[in-house]
């Protein structure tokens, strides 16, 4: 490896001792490093996992614990939330998270961006089906457990979303829609579809309704 | 064989000090510290945008949401002590801001460099299903800073020394931390980039050439209209499998000399790219300022120190006396 980064007239010089010390710290550190990334998301080898396993809380103490697997395998279709609200006057109020128009600066639009997409990836933790009829009774115990967690976390953060948007608007009941937004074909932009195209959207799951002052 | 694995490890050993353990002009480390410290400031500073409406005790990210999505107690925030006290939220994130902001200008260094990683280690936990790649970012970033003589150069620091007649003017003491914080800076972002590269050839769209229009056909990340390119597949191709090369290969070929600017000068039209076209400039900063790292400290002087050389904290006057202080 070669570089210019280094200059050693007039600096200082550490101990053997030191530089070994510091450089069982240095490997420690970058396995976690490593091992975050080789470990998730899947698929991964066992081998990864178990590592994985002994850097873990270090990891999650220093915000370590990253897949980076930005825009992969595939870019993939986008998640919105639509909501609807009834205002005190009767009248009903529609938008959708994020909001290009009102989420600024783009930051803050990214913040909302992605808690819908946390959103969808909670809701898809949810089974949408029954327990397998090969589990034994444990398992099948375990998995209705787990089931039951994955449901209540989903409707927890739609829960905490919606009274947001009563506090924001001043609402007395919202009802939040999860969308998938597809990508459009290169051909279908090409024939004058705009990447905003109403039927580009499809319903995933919708929440509440939740109520002001309602817990 | 014994004599070869004698010599292996003998020489391993050498290149691995040499690499790790020799002293380096901490002008890089500053300047990074700068530029990152302006990302962090920014980043949290748009908290304050709906600082209640996200973190407050109505917020759209309660404390056992953000605990449960992170599967981990060891995610400690100490936001989580202040999310049901609207009052006591915002004291703490105003006086977050003001650290950050010492950071930035390389004031008492040594201490907010240390609770600069912390605050974004302990929001991103905090904030957990509001985040995407920026606060990765900014987490190693923050935590390589604050392990290195990050107010050496550049700083208040340096400068509040210099004025106190602490030091004579001259060229930045090296130091071994200030090397050993840019190599990991450098270490991390190969493994960045190679696991992003890795990642994607899982993805057909990749192979096929044609990933670049799923990202940019995305609505919701959309900034700069690039529906154009839907005239040109090639370019399509031809950028798809640029970025996945490069992604792929940087951990190799940014290290040799003659390869590396041409290395680093792909970086910019790829992040500022995703920044512009897809309404993520904040990130596609925060990836450029982590590649500075491998920006040779003669060549960040030969550039700033004409501008910042008689400035608060100019390396050319100041940096050994931050070297103390920071």
């Amino acid at each position: 490896m070669t570089d210019s980064h280094h200059s050693v007239s007039g600096a200082e010089a550490w101990s053997a001792r030191r530089r070994i010390v510091v450089s069982c710290l240095l490997a420690l550190h970058l396995a976690a490093v490593v091992s975050a990334p080789w470990a998730g998301p899947p698929p991964s080898p066992q081998l990864a996992r178990e590592v994985q396993s002994l850097f873990r809380p270090y990891q999650v103490l220093a915000y370590l614990n990253h897949g980076y697997r930005f825009f992969a395998p595939d870019p993939g279709p986008s998640h919105v939330v639509r909501y609807e609200i009834e205002l005190p006057d009767g009248r009903r109020l529609q938008g959708r998270i994020p909001d290009p128009a009102t989420d600024w600066p783009r930051l803050a639009y990214h913040r909302q961006f992605m808690l819908a997409e946390t959103l969808y990836n909670c809701y898809t933790q949810v089974p949408q089906e029954a327990a397998p009829e090969t589990l034994t009774a444990q398992q099948k115990q375990e998995w209705q457990q787990q089931a039951s967690a994955s449901r209540e976390l989903v409707q927890r953060l739609a829960e905490a979303m919606g009274r947001q948007l009563l506090l924001q608007h001043g609402g007395n009941r919202v009802r939040l829609y999860l969308q998938e937004h597809l990508i459009p074909f290169p051909e279908d932009v090409e024939a004058g579809m705009r990447l905003d195209d109403p039927g580009l959207y499809q319903n995933v799951a919708e929440f509440g309704p939740f109520e002001r002052g309602a817990s | 064989m014994r004599a070869y694995f004698a010599e292996l490890g003998r020489t391993g050993w050498q290149q691995w000090n040499r690499f790790w353990f020799t002293p380096a002009d901490p002008a890089t480390l500053g300047l990074v510290r700068l530029l990152a410290g302006l990302i962090l400031f920014y980043t949290h500073f748009v908290w304050t945008v709906d600082l209640l409406g996200f973190l407050g005790p109505a917020g759209r990210i309660p404390v056992d949401v953000a605990q449960r999505l992170q599967r981990s107690e060891l995610a400690w925030s100490h936001l989580y002590w202040l999310s049901s006290s609207a009052s006591g939220l915002w004291v703490a994130h105003v006086l977050a801001l003001i650290i950050l902001l010492m950071f930035v200008l390389g004031l008492c260094t040594r201490v907010t460099s240390v609770l600069s990683a912390l605050i974004a280690i302990s929001y991103a936990h905090r904030a957990t299903g509001a985040l995407f790649g920026l606060d990765q970012v900014n987490g190693f970033l923050a935590l390589y800073l604050a392990i290195g003589p990050a107010g050496a150069a550049y700083s208040l620091d340096a400068w509040r020394a210099r004025r106190r007649g602490a030091v004579a003017a001259g060229a930045a003491a090296p130091q071994v931390m200030a090397n050993v914080a840019l190599r990991l800076i450098q270490v991390h972002l190969c493994v960045v980039y190679l696991f992003a590269g890795l990642g994607k050839l899982l993805g057909q769209s990749w192979w096929a050439g044609t990933a670049l229009w799923g990202a940019f056909a995305n609505f919701e990340y959309q900034t700069l209209d690039m529906t154009w390119l839907v005239s040109y597949p090639l370019l399509v191709n031809l950028a798809t499998q640029t970025i996945l090369v490069w992604e792929i290969t940087y951990i190799v070929l940014v290290w040799p000399r003659l390869l590396r600017p041409l290395v680093l000068a792909l970086a910019i039209p790829l992040h500022l790219g995703i920044g512009l076209a897809m309404g993520m400039m904040t990130f596609g900063l925060a990836m450029l300022v982590a590649n500075l790292a491998f920006v040779p400290p003669q060549l960040v002087r030969a550039v700033l120190d004409p501008w910042l050389g008689s400035a608060p904290g100019g390396a050319g006057q100041g940096a050994r006396a931050a070297t103390r202080a920071g």
